[in-house]
């Protein structure tokens, strides 16, 4: 086995994922090699080091968030909304990259915020911010309520002084004042937008995802 | 007594909001830690970790029980955090290390003035070191090695909560442990002692 061969067992050593087989291997090349068996335990010595950095959490964590939970208002029901089930037929989606998404923060404590500062992470961050809502229940939130949505993952501040409702999926609901303030929204922030299907929309609105 | 974990939420689900306290007893350590290793400071790691039980309770109607809670709730936790440093726009430089904290925090102060014995104090600049090498990595290497060193995930479930394909994973980790000790040898901490087996 060479080097390069080892340095991989090791890692499977480390991480416990190595068969037997890759065990008995990488114990009969360390046998030999000097350096790999200096890089094995400097490896051995980086991990101890980073489970030694392990705290307690503060002691009022629990206590604070569930304190926080206490204080949440309690949630309104819409008759309107059916989540689940039957997607909407079409669903009219004129996307504009869901990476490029402002950054999140809960609408009680809205703050400014630059949208446009994609971080160095995105290749997999995008993937992260998973919202547990499909585009077809957005849509279909589009038709029922004739507006025009565009969907935030974050608060901004122009939100601040719209009137909201919450959603039965813990969504915010921001009624924008007009197709003006909706299209300023959606170009500042290169934000997702959805219409309704077969209307010209009525109103104008933003979803803050829980 | 074992923690039944789905009979909790279940509970949670049915409407007993106080049963949710169990299930961050459960988890407010790795999920703290977890934020703490990824922002950098104890302040920030704390509201982190209270920001992402908050969502995990907002949107725990939507937490699908063919997953692992725990999966689920550190996918949840490291969008927090991710969220959090592109916010931020920095890197995280203060010391994670209760101890050699560079604030005013009275106490730690005081903790700082007394003479340690010798054994804490090489234990101290060993997590120095190594804190401070975490903070020169990347967030997802910092994200990978507190997943799968400090909070032991197996490589499917740092699949999962990342989205990467297991051998990503797998590959990234070894790049990530490389080049955390590349750069500890770089400050001169080789940390060639105490081989575990």
């Amino acid at each position: 086995m060479i080097c390069e061969e080892a340095w991989i067992l090791i890692n499977g050593h480390l991480d416990h994922e190595n068969t037997q087989a890759e065990e008995a291997q990488l114990r009969e090349h360390l046998e030999h090699c000097t350096p790999c068996r200096a890089l094995l335990e400097a490896m051995e010595g980086c991990d101890e080091a980073l489970r030694s950095l392990e705290v307690e959490p503060p002691v009022d964590l629990c206590a604070n968030v569930m304190e926080a939970i206490r204080q949440e208002k309690p949630k309104k029901h819409h008759s309107w909304l059916k989540w689940a089930g039957a997607a909407a037929a079409a669903a009219l989606v004129m996307a504009v990259g869901l990476s490029k998404m402002p950054v999140r923060q809960e609408p009680e404590t809205p703050s400014v915020m630059n949208a446009r500062a994609v971080p160095e992470a995105a290749s997999y961050a995008a993937a992260l911010g998973s919202t547990d809502i499909s585009e077809e229940q957005i849509q279909e939130l589009a038709d029922d309520r004739i507006a025009a949505i565009v969907m935030l993952k974050e608060t901004v501040p122009e939100l601040q002084a719209c009137d909201c409702e919450e959603l039965p999926n813990g969504s915010i609901l921001y009624a924008l004042r007009d197709e003006k303030a909706a299209q300023t929204l959606r170009d500042a922030y290169e934000l997702n937008w959805y219409e309704p299907v077969n209307d010209v929309p009525k109103q104008y609105y933003a979803l803050l995802l829980p | 007594m074992v923690f039944d974990e789905n009979k909790v939420i279940q509970q949670v689900l049915n409407g007993d909001q106080e049963a949710f306290a169990q299930l961050v007893q459960q988890y407010e350590k790795p999920i703290y830690n977890l934020c703490l290793r990824m922002v950098g400071n104890p302040d920030d790691a704390q509201d982190l970790a209270q920001e992402a039980f908050l969502k995990a309770w907002r949107g725990l109607r939507f937490y699908k029980f063919e997953a692992a809670f725990s999966t689920w709730l550190y996918r949840l936790t490291s969008n927090v955090c991710i969220d959090f440093l592109r916010q931020q726009k920095r890197r995280p430089t203060t010391s994670l290390t209760v101890g050699d904290e560079e604030d005013e925090n009275a106490e730690l102060e005081i903790q700082d003035h007394r003479p340690l014995p010798e054994e804490q104090m090489v234990q101290q600049e060993k997590q120095k070191a190594v804190t401070d090498a975490m903070n020169q990595l990347d967030d997802e290497f910092r994200m990978l090695l507190t997943l799968r060193v400090m909070e032991e995930r197996s490589y499917e479930q740092i699949a999962e909560i990342m989205d990467l394909k297991v051998g990503t994973v797998k590959s990234r980790i070894s790049r990530a442990r490389e080049k955390l000790r590349r750069i500890l040898a770089k400050s001169g901490n080789n940390f060639e002692f105490e081989s575990s087996n």
